[in-house]
C-alpha cells in the first residue's frame, strides 16, 4: 500500500566504494589489455618482419644462384674467350712460322688452315726446290704430309701440300711421297 | 527484487521529531533472515554532524538505504475525500494520499520541501502522515466501531473520529504550539464558567434530552448529556482540573481532545454522532493518566494500545513498493 508521500529514491549499485573499486579494476583489467593488445601487434609486426626478411632471403639465395650461375657462365665465356685467343695466338704464330717456312723461290697461292691439318697450294720452280727447302720443315712440323705437284706452262710445278696432325695417342704413320 | 537487493543489504532509517528531540531507529536485514536494530536519540530538531555520522555508519555499508520520516509539521489533516478536487477546494495546495480509496491525509507542500531540504544530506525516501499510522495501528477498530482515535506523542496528538468507518473529524495538534496553549487557558477559563453556568441551569430545569447538548458541550461537558446524574461527578471532576492543569501534560492532552470534541460536535460542516469510546495508541507510555481524565472526565470507555512509533515508520517503510 502506498500511504508515504513521496517516491523512494533511485538505489545504485555503484557506491563510492564500488565506484572506486570498480574503477580501480577497470583501470588494472584496461592496463593489462593495452599490454596484451600491445604484445600481439609486436608479436604480429614480428612475425610480418620475419615474413618479409625470409621473402627477402629466398629472393637473395635466387639472386645469388643466378648469379654463381652467371658467374659460371662469364668464366667459361672467358676460358672460352682464351682458348680461342690462345688458338689465334697459335694460329699467328703458325702463319707467321709457315710464312716464315716457305723460300723466296717458291709461291703460294694458296693456304687453308684447318683444325688439324695444312693445306697449300702454289708453284714452285722445281720438284727438288720444294722436297729440300719446304717439304723438310713440313715434315718436321705435322705427322703426315702429303704432295702433288703439276706441271705447268712456264716449267714450274703447281703443287698441292696436305699436311695433318694426328692425336696424340693414335698411332703415328709415316707419310707416303708421291 | 531489484539488482541492489541482490548484491546489498536493506536498511531502514527511520526518524521521528518530537520536541527537541530527534529518535533515529536504524534495522537492517542482514544475511540468511538476520535483523540488526539499533536506535539512538538525538539533541535537535535539526539534521547534526552526530546524526550524519551515526546515518552514514550504516549508509556506508550498504546503497540500498531507505529513509523514513513521520511528518511532524502543523500544517496537516485528513479529510472525508478522494478527489483531487475537492482536496484542493477545502484545503489548498497540499501533498494527499488517499486512503483505501476512503479518505485522504495530507500535508502542506512546503512541508515535503522543507522535510527533503532539511534531510537534504542524508536524502529522504518516504514521508509517512501520522494520520496513516493511527489508521492503520486502529484499522480492526475502525471497520467495526464509531469512535475518537488519538496517536498520543511527546510533541503532538493526532485525532481521528470515525463513524461506521467513515471519516468525520480529523486533526493534528501539536503541543509545542504557543498557539494551543493559549487556546488551552482560554478553554480552561470558559469551561470554569460554563461549569458554573451548567450548575445555575442544572438547578432551574435540569438536562434530560440529547438536543441540549450543544449549549453544553462547549465547555467541555458533552459527557453530561449521558446521564443526569453524572453532573455531580462532573462538578467535583471540575474543581479537579484546577488542580491538574498546570502540573501535566495529559491534562494539556485532554484539553486538547475536549476542543476537537467541541469542534467536532459544534461545528455544522462536520457530520456529528455521539462519540464514548476513545482508542489511544499511546507512544508515549504516560497515556494512562490520560485515559483516566478522558473517562473520569468525559465518562468515555477508553482503550489504550502501546505504539511503537520507530518500528511502525519501519513497517510502513518496508510495506512500501
Amino acid at each position: 500500500m502506498k500511504l508515504s508521500y513521496i517516491k523512494p529514491r533511485r538505489k545504485t549499485i555503484f557506491t563510492k566504494d564500488a565506484l572506486l573499486l570498480l574503477l580501480f579494476f577497470s583501470v588494472t583489467i584496461s592496463m593489462l589489455i593495452g599490454t596484451y593488445a600491445s604484445l600481439i601487434y609486436r608479436d604480429q609486426k614480428f612475425s610480418d618482419d620475419k615474413a618479409m626478411i625470409l621473402k627477402q632471403k629466398e629472393e637473395l639465395e635466387l639472386a645469388t644462384v643466378k648469379a654463381q650461375k652467371d658467374s659460371a657462365d662469364i668464366e667459361k665465356k672467358r676460358l672460352f674467350f682464351e682458348q680461342i685467343s690462345t688458338k689465334n695466338s697459335l694460329m699467328s704464330d703458325s702463319i707467321q712460322n709457315l710464312f716464315d717456312l716457305v723460300p723466296s723461290s717458291i709461291t703460294l697461292s694458296e693456304a687453308r688452315l684447318l683444325e688439324k691439318g695444312l693445306v697449300l697450294y702454289g708453284h714452285t720452280p722445281s720438284k727438288d726446290v720444294y722436297n729440300f727447302m719446304l717439304a723438310a720443315p713440313l715434315h718436321a712440323i705435322f705427322h703426315r704430309t702429303y704432295t702433288s705437284f703439276y706441271p705447268i706452262e712456264n716449267g714450274w710445278y703447281s703443287f698441292v701440300s696436305t699436311n695433318h696432325l694426328d692425336d696424340e695417342n693414335s698411332i703415328t704413320e709415316e707419310p707416303d711421297e708421291e | 527484487m531489484s539488482l541492489v537487493s541482490l548484491f546489498y543489504a536493506k536498511i531502514y532509517i527511520n526518524i521521528v521529531v518530537s520536541k527537541e528531540i530527534t529518535t533515529i531507529y536504524v534495522e537492517m536485514k542482514a544475511g540468511k533472515g538476520k535483523v540488526i536494530t539499533q536506535i539512538e536519540t538525538f539533541d535537535g530538531v535539526e539534521i547534526n554532524r552526530l546524526m550524519t555520522n551515526f546515518i552514514d555508519s550504516f549508509t556506508r555499508e550498504s546503497p540500498n538505504v531507505f529513509v523514513s520520516i513521520l511528518d511532524y509539521s502543523f500544517d496537516q489533516g485528513a479529510i472525508a475525500s478522494c478527489s483531487a478536487s475537492a482536496i484542493r477546494s477545502q484545503v489548498g495546495n497540499v501533498a494527499s494520499v488517499c486512503y483505501e480509496n476512503r479518505w485522504s491525509f495530507y500535508t502542506a507542500s512546503k512541508n515535503i520541501e522543507t522535510l527533503k531540504k532539511r534531510y537534504e544530506s542524508i536524502g529522504v525516501d518516504f514521508i509517512f502522515s501520522p494520520f496513516a499510522m493511527l489508521a492503520q495501528f486502529f484499522k480492526d477498530k475502525i471497520e467495526t466501531e464509531s469512535a475518537i482515535f488519538i496517536l498520543v506523542q511527546e510533541a503532538s496528538q493526532t485525532i481521528m473520529i470515525f463513524g461506521e468507518s467513515k471519516l468525520l473529524y480529523a486533526q493534528h495538534i501539536d503541543t509545542q504550539d504557543s498557539r494551543n496553549e493559549t487556546l488551552l487557558i482560554d478553554t480552561i477559563q470558559i469551561d470554569d464558567e460554563i461549569m458554573l453556568n451548567i450548575d445555575e441551569g442544572e438547578q432551574e430545569q435540569g438536562l434530560d434530552n440529547f438536543a441540549d447538548i450543544e449549549d453544553l458541550d462547549i465547555g467541555g461537558s458533552i459527557n453530561e448529556f449521558a446521564s443526569n446524574t453524572k453532573i455531580a461527578s462532573k462538578e467535583s471532576a471540575a474543581v479537579g482540573h484546577a488542580t491538574l492543569i498546570p502540573s501535566g501534560m495529559n491534562y494539556q492532552r485532554f484539553t486538547m481532545i475536549q476542543n476537537a470534541l467541541d469542534i467536532f460536535y459544534k461545528n455544522a460542516n462536520y457530520e456529528s454522532i455521539f462519540i464514548e469510546t476513545a482508542y489511544l495508541a499511546d507512544a508515549t507510555a504516560t497515556a494512562s493518566e490520560l485515559q483516566n481524565y478522558l473517562e473520569e472526565e468525559m465518562f468515555m470507555t477508553v482503550f489504550v494500545r502501546k505504539i511503537d512509533i520507530l518500528k511502525t515508520l519501519c513497517d510502513f517503510a518496508k510495506a512500501e513498493k
